[in-house]
């Protein structure tokens, strides 16, 4: 790491993040004097109107520009899909694990002008407005929790499409699909132009808020005595002014191409911080071989530049959250996780050059975010594994490893081409996907130990007393195990649909209140089918449950079975007198539970096995 | 067929031979080295593990004990390890687990069900099953039919032996067994019989038949600080080891200490408390010194 990086890397690890009310404060003033206009058109405008007025922001010495707040740190918020009350500001300004500082102006801008503008309005009132009863009393309980409640849909990738071609194409694309509207026999087109439209408006703000990184490169340049600095703000300069109107020339262009994108997709909304360039060694492969051939670009710039990036990703922390979950979770970090390896798109082998140098860059950098993984394919030479082993062996938790094989043949599984297939990889935290043409949205945890809790007690949450599920039976009349597990399949199924029936309505709220115009550019099939990344313009589009608690389920059904049922030294009543007392008192039946029951393989794969069955047929329908 | 007594069975264990392993720990050994460090696996039958820190005051095992061998004394529960029988009905109502029985009979059935489990790491891997003890081949009718199931099913097989055993056993598994394991001690057998109780001519004895018959055996030799480290061992077992073959496989295996505390709930007595690890620059003289003789030496005991 060279003295550049050394400072840019300690500064980011410095700087402490703080609630910057700015994207806040230009969302409001938008909608205050929005005019009339389709909703897609009226996101498109509020996003370019972010960026023309945004602060723009040259770190000292940086070589990758561009930040998502005013500055390192600066942390947005997102009023619209979720508005903090002052109460949540205190609480992250104040909670002792990842906090944010919250300044009086800030707090003064949410309580004057933020908070009585949104109050009411935001997509999450909107959501508990639509939610049933049965939905709010589970989502209450702790049964599952609701993602989409605070974050947007768009755990989503980037593929390889913004190396190949500029914004300008895409608006040509555009253009070309708005001229063969037919609105003779399409009753959709209006809906097409509108989204369409938005495409462009928002293609637009990217190109503007590019150039206005170059003419404040250029400003800098002009007043920078530093020789060598000042050519490097002449360059910066010269390649913000190209990409990412234009595809990039050089591999430097490539990163800031990237840079830009992806401040746009976390600027236009809070899209679950998944949002990645995917398989980066194989994009910037052209540019690396194409730089050292010609003699413009040796192997120390290309590393240094990769890692100015990287440090890109560890400015901007992750959106905070409200309520409980500010509270509680102590906000984590984002979730960019940088995919080395695989396979390409032919099956050959993927790893290149560039695979070893991220490599080296993930070994030296040792930074948060961005995260990043191995994609091992039994096609990749021992040679990577081993570089990427010496690395883990460190033992600082990166580059964690998957199986690439075994990610292409999920992913064909669930109806991918090949080809989509083989470029697609992980990301987040092991969610599979097909970069570039995916939407994945992620609805929420469900709680299944908390599911088998109310078997226990026939549909009653014993912390409230509260019914809030099926009556599947007193688990005391109960003769055999079989009897209770389907009480508890009974239990499950009946709250999948609760959720699943939830999860619908806010779907749709989102493809008709919070489109995200901007994403879909750069997701195929969006701009064929002329529909928003929220509505299903994907080519592929995955609805995610995530069922957490497996482990515990799996000890609990073990030890249910073994002494209830097999060997019979506990009886029920004894069990649930236990539980209901916290086992105070019962110290001989938790050490039983605890010490006395064997690991039932099959008992993990049953429930597993039924999650699954209820999901695909309740989803995949 | 004939079951076997059983310690433990062992799963990921990369310390008992190449890859990825299961160890099936039989119990009972024909030795009783001062510094073994699994105490449980000396004795043939079972034997009660007792840990009273666990002990949660229940008084379970009181009301079970047929014996008298648990004793209420002011509040507090007593064992008196004299009355105890070994039944192991304290050892079932223990919930807290401070009874605990050592050693269960298993059939050739159940323990390749164990085994079989872990098939696919011993074909990533290059590992396989290794039979331990105690030692193992003193239950030779039992390992004898693990040896040849485990063939049927291509699983690679060590054995690992103190080599004080009937020859005509080594001769009647070794066309089962695709790698032996055979440790060697002390070269002094007056000095072998005061440490480990028995003498070492039938050790080595064996160990000649063994080298010079089956294709694969690795000597094992554990290094105890102050016992067999001393330069005259060494050079006699280098001696002994390159006289039967050229470049023999060595491994030398440093002692330590984990075995110390098993002595306690066993209510035995651990002669070599003082006893520490050799350092590793001590284990690198050995080394060095054993590889001038020709043999191919490895410190630990995981290998390709």
């Amino acid at each position: 790491m060279n003295e550049r990086v050394t400072k840019l890397r300690q500064r980011s690890l410095e700087t402490e993040a703080y609630i910057s009310a700015e994207r806040a404060e230009l969302m409001t003033e938008f909608y205050r004097s929005a005019g009339n206009s389709s909703v897609p058109v009226r996101r498109a405008l509020a996003f370019k109107y972010m960026l023309e007025r945004k602060e723009i922001c040259i770190n000292p010495g940086e070589l990758i520009v561009g930040e998502r707040g005013e500055a390192p740190k600066a942390t947005y918020t997102y009023p619209e899909l979720c508005c903090h009350t002052l109460e949540d500001l205190d609480i992250l300004d104040s909670r002792p694990k990842i906090s944010y500082n919250v300044s009086p102006q800030v707090r003064d801008a949410y309580e004057h002008r933020i908070i009585p503008y949104w109050e009411g309005k935001s997509m999450r009132d909107l959501i508990f407005a639509e939610m049933s009863e049965t939905w709010k009393a589970a989502y209450d309980a702790g049964i599952f929790t609701e993602f989409m409640e605070q974050r947007a849909p768009g755990h989503t990738v980037l593929d390889d499409k913004i190396y190949r071609r500029g914004f300008l194409e895409f608006i040509a694309d555009i253009n070309d699909h708005l001229a063969r509207l037919d609105y003779l026999n399409d009753v959709e087109a209006y809906q097409k132009q509108e989204e369409l439209k938005a495409m462009r408006i928002s293609a637009e703000g990217i190109i503007l808020f590019a150039e206005r990184y170059a003419e404040k490169a250029k400003e800098l340049a002009q007043m920078e005595t530093d020789v060598l600095r000042k050519a490097e703000l002449e360059k910066i300069a010269e390649i913000c002014s190209h990409v990412p109107a234009h595809a990039p020339r050089t591999y430097w262009e490539a990163l800031q191409a990237y840079w830009f994108v992806h401040l746009g997709v976390i600027i236009e909304l809070n899209t679950w911080d998944a949002f990645n360039p995917g398989r980066l060694d194989q994009h910037l492969y052209p540019f690396y071989k194409q730089g050292l051939a010609e003699g413009t670009l040796t192997e120390e710039e290309a590393k240094e530049l990769l890692e100015c990036f990287w440090v890109k990703f560890n400015n901007q922390p992750a959106p905070p959250k409200v309520g409980v979950t500010a509270a509680e979770s102590g906000t984590y970090t984002d979730f960019a996780n940088i995919n080395s390896g695989g396979l390409k798109a032919d099956g050959s082998d993927g790893v290149n050059d560039v695979t070893y140098l991220v490599l080296d860059v993930i070994d030296e950098m040792r930074l948060l975010q961005p995260s990043s993984n191995i994609q091992l394919s039994k096609k990749n030479p021992d040679r990577f594994m081993r570089r990427a082993a010496r690395i883990i062996r460190k033992g600082w938790g990166q580059p964690s490893v998957f199986n690439a094989d075994t990610v292409v043949e999920e992913l064909l599984r669930q109806g991918k081409s090949i080809e989509d297939a083989r470029q697609g990889g992980t990301s987040g935290c092991v969610e599979t996907g097909a970069f570039g043409k995916e939407s994945y949205i992620l609805t929420g945890y469900f709680n299944l130990p908390k599911i088998f809790e109310l078997v226990l007690h026939n549909g009653l949450d014993p912390k409230t007393g509260l019914r809030l599920g099926l009556e599947t039976g007193d688990p005391k009349g109960f003769s055999s195990f079989a009897e209770l597990f389907a009480a508890f399949k009974k239990q499950l199924h009946y709250f999948i649909d609760v959720k699943v029936k939830g999860s619908n309505i806010i779907e749709r709220l989102y493809a008709a209140y919070m489109p995200s115009p901007f994403l879909s550019i750069l997701i195929d099939d969006c701009i064929a089918k002329a529909k928003d990344y929220n509505d299903g313009g994907a080519r592929y589009n995955t609805n995610y449950i995530q069922g957490v608690g497996l482990g515990s389920l799996t000890d609990t059904l073990s030890g249910i079975r073994y002494h209830v049922f097999d060997q019979k030294d506990l009886t029920m009543e004894k069990l649930l007198k236990a539980l209901e007392d916290n086992f105070l008192g019962h110290e001989g039946v938790r050490q039983l539970l605890l010490n006395k029951t064997p690991t039932l393989e099959m008992i993990m794969t049953t429930p597993t096995r039924s999650w699954w069955t209820f999901l695909t047929r309740t989803i995949l329908k | 067929m004939v079951d076997g007594q059983i310690i433990n069975i062992m799963k990921y264990s990369i310390h008992d031979g190449p890859g990825i392993r299961t160890t099936v720990f039989l119990k009972g050994c024909p030795l009783n080295c001062q510094w073994c460090h699994n105490p449980e696996s000396q004795r043939f039958g079972q034997e009660l593990l007792y840990r009273p820190d666990r002990c949660i005051g229940c008084g379970l095992c009181l009301e079970v004990c047929p014996n008298g061998a648990i004793i209420a004394k002011s509040g507090n529960l007593k064992f008196l390890r004299d009355q105890c029988q070994v039944c192991g009905a304290c050892c079932q109502v223990c919930y807290a687990g401070v009874r605990e029985l050592v050693g269960k009979t298993m059939s050739v059935r159940e323990v390749l069900a164990e085994i079989e489990k872990d098939v696919v790491f011993y074909d990533e891997s290059g590992g396989g099953v290794t039979f331990s003890g105690g030692e193992a081949v003193m239950q030779p009718v039992f390992l004898l039919e693990m040896l040849k199931e485990c063939r049927k099913k291509e699983i690679h097989t060590a054995v690992e032996t103190c080599g004080y055993v009937n020859l005509e056993f080594l001769q009647t598994i070794s066309e089962y067994v695709n790698l032996f394991l055979y440790d060697l001690k002390l070269m002094d057998s007056q000095k072998h019989q005061a440490l480990t109780g028995v003498p070492n001519e039938r050790i080595l004895e064996n160990l000649s038949w063994l080298v010079k018959n089956h294709s694969r055996v690795i000597v094992r030799v554990p290094i105890i600080p102050g016992i067999n480290d001393d330069e005259e061992n060494v050079a006699l077992i280098g001696e002994f080891v390159t006289s039967l073959k050229q470049g023999q496989e060595l491994h030398l295996l440093p002692y330590h200490k984990a075995g110390v505390d098993k002595y306690q709930r066993l209510g035995r007595t651990y002669l070599l408390p003082e006893l520490q690890s050799p350092g590793h620059e001590r284990l690198e003289q050995i080394a060095g010194k054993l590889e001038q003789l020709g043999l191919k030496v490895k410190i630990g005991g995981g290998s390709k």
